[in-house]
């Protein structure tokens, strides 16, 4: 009888096990306070948009109050994307995102080449097809090769205090987020 | 009939302590993925395929945007350094030193993840570019709801809080070995009766 009711309980810390793990992998998936199920609804596809805290609400949760944030979404199976910001003493950074909401790669003004926010996003074959055409325009811009279809990438601008409001808003305004293709000739 | 019920019992076992300890796991930050320096846990981003699934699981659960190995590392707080709960009806010192960073912040935010807006007029976070600091480079904040001399961060309401400190630009996430960072103490003051 004792020996039946260690054998269930070991039965269950096994079902446990499985359940633990299961339920781990399954919330990116399946969970719906992401910040990617959340983005995808509201934003286009090749269209920088900055984020206004009022507007997000509770889907984003701690944002940090220094930062003022805008977001460019994508599909590399249209075409890749072309990241460029205009000239910022303010500090940024930018994070590339899966759609799962993974971090694929990221940058910071230090990090970038000449302190500019100039991104080149492509699949490794289009970047195959890039270095084949050797366009030499694109040698400013940091190219990263992404095995992904969709993702995003967030950009966030420093603002230490109200001042830099108007600044902030200039450099993600005139942030563009486009289609890049590679014409042939 | 015993079969049956032999079933039952292993699948309510099953479901209940694998429900209860992923939940556990994820909430509290005992996942593998996390760095902890005192009250401070950390879920740093490997850039790549390397991605923990206890931070990915944390980070879609709690709707956070998360901070790439390149832009910074975001350390949480929910106790203070005795281990005691962080409550908005105390006074907490924050002092110490942060790891190196180009810039830091310190924000409070409610149990949820909410922004604190104090009706004082008072801002619920500081950042390292308008801070008072001691001649060796520490720093000593106040977290309060009442006004502060020094660095005062204002607090409001009532029940649990949680404070994050984002160090961006920070050598801390490029290190491979990532050593546990100085942290800055927590230190819990008077409270509201």
């Amino acid at each position: 009888m004792n020996w039946r009711i260690v054998y269930l309980l070991v039965m269950g810390l096994v079902l446990a096990g499985i359940v633990h793990i299961a339920i781990v992998l399954m919330i990116p998936k399946y969970g719906t306070r992401g910040a990617w199920a959340f983005l995808s609804g509201r934003t286009e596809l090749y269209r920088f948009t900055p984020l206004r805290p009022e507007q997000t609400g509770s889907a984003i949760s701690e944002v940090d109050p220094f930062f003022s944030y805008g977001i460019c979404r994508f599909d590399l199976e249209e075409a890749g994307l072309r990241l460029r910001g205009p000239e910022t003493a303010s500090f940024w950074s930018a994070s590339v995102f899966d759609e799962d909401g993974a971090v694929v790669y990221s940058l910071n003004n230090r990090t970038s080449i000449e302190n500019n926010l100039d991104l080149l996003i492509l699949t490794p074959l289009q970047g195959l097809e890039m270095r084949e055409a050797q366009i030499e325009r694109f040698e400013t811009s940091v190219v990263v090769e992404a095995d992904i279809e969709n993702g995003f990438v967030i950009v966030r601008v420093f603002q230490p205090d109200d001042s830099w409001t108007a600044t902030n808003r200039n450099f993600l305004s005139e942030t563009n987020c486009e289609k890049f293709v590679i014409d042939a000739g | 009939m015993r079969l049956i019920a032999d079933t039952v019992i292993v699948v309510l076992v099953g479901l209940a302590l694998g429900g209860a300890s992923a939940w556990y796991t994820i909430n509290t930050g005992l996942g593998f993925g996390g760095i902890r320096s005192g009250p401070w846990v950390s879920w740093p981003f490997a850039s790549g395929a390397a991605v923990d699934p206890y931070t990915m699981a944390k980070t879609v659960r709690n709707g956070t945007i998360p901070l790439g190995a390149a832009e910074g590392l975001a350390f949480e707080a929910t106790a203070d350094s005795r281990g005691e709960a962080l409550q908005l009806a105390c006074d907490y010192i924050v002092s110490g030193t942060t790891p190196p960073s180009k810039l830091w912040t310190l924000a409070a935010y409610t149990a949820g993840g909410e922004s604190i807006t104090p009706e004082n007029g008072s801002r619920s976070s500081v950042h390292s570019g308008r801070l008072l600091r001691f001649s060796d480079g520490s720093f000593r904040i106040l977290i309060s709801p009442q006004p502060k001399a020094g660095n005062w961060l204002g607090t409001a309401g009532e029940g649990r809080f949680r404070l994050v400190l984002r160090v961006y630009d920070t050598p801390v996430t490029s290190t491979s070995g990532l050593v546990s960072p100085t942290m800055p103490n927590i230190i819990k003051g008077d409270c509201e009766a």
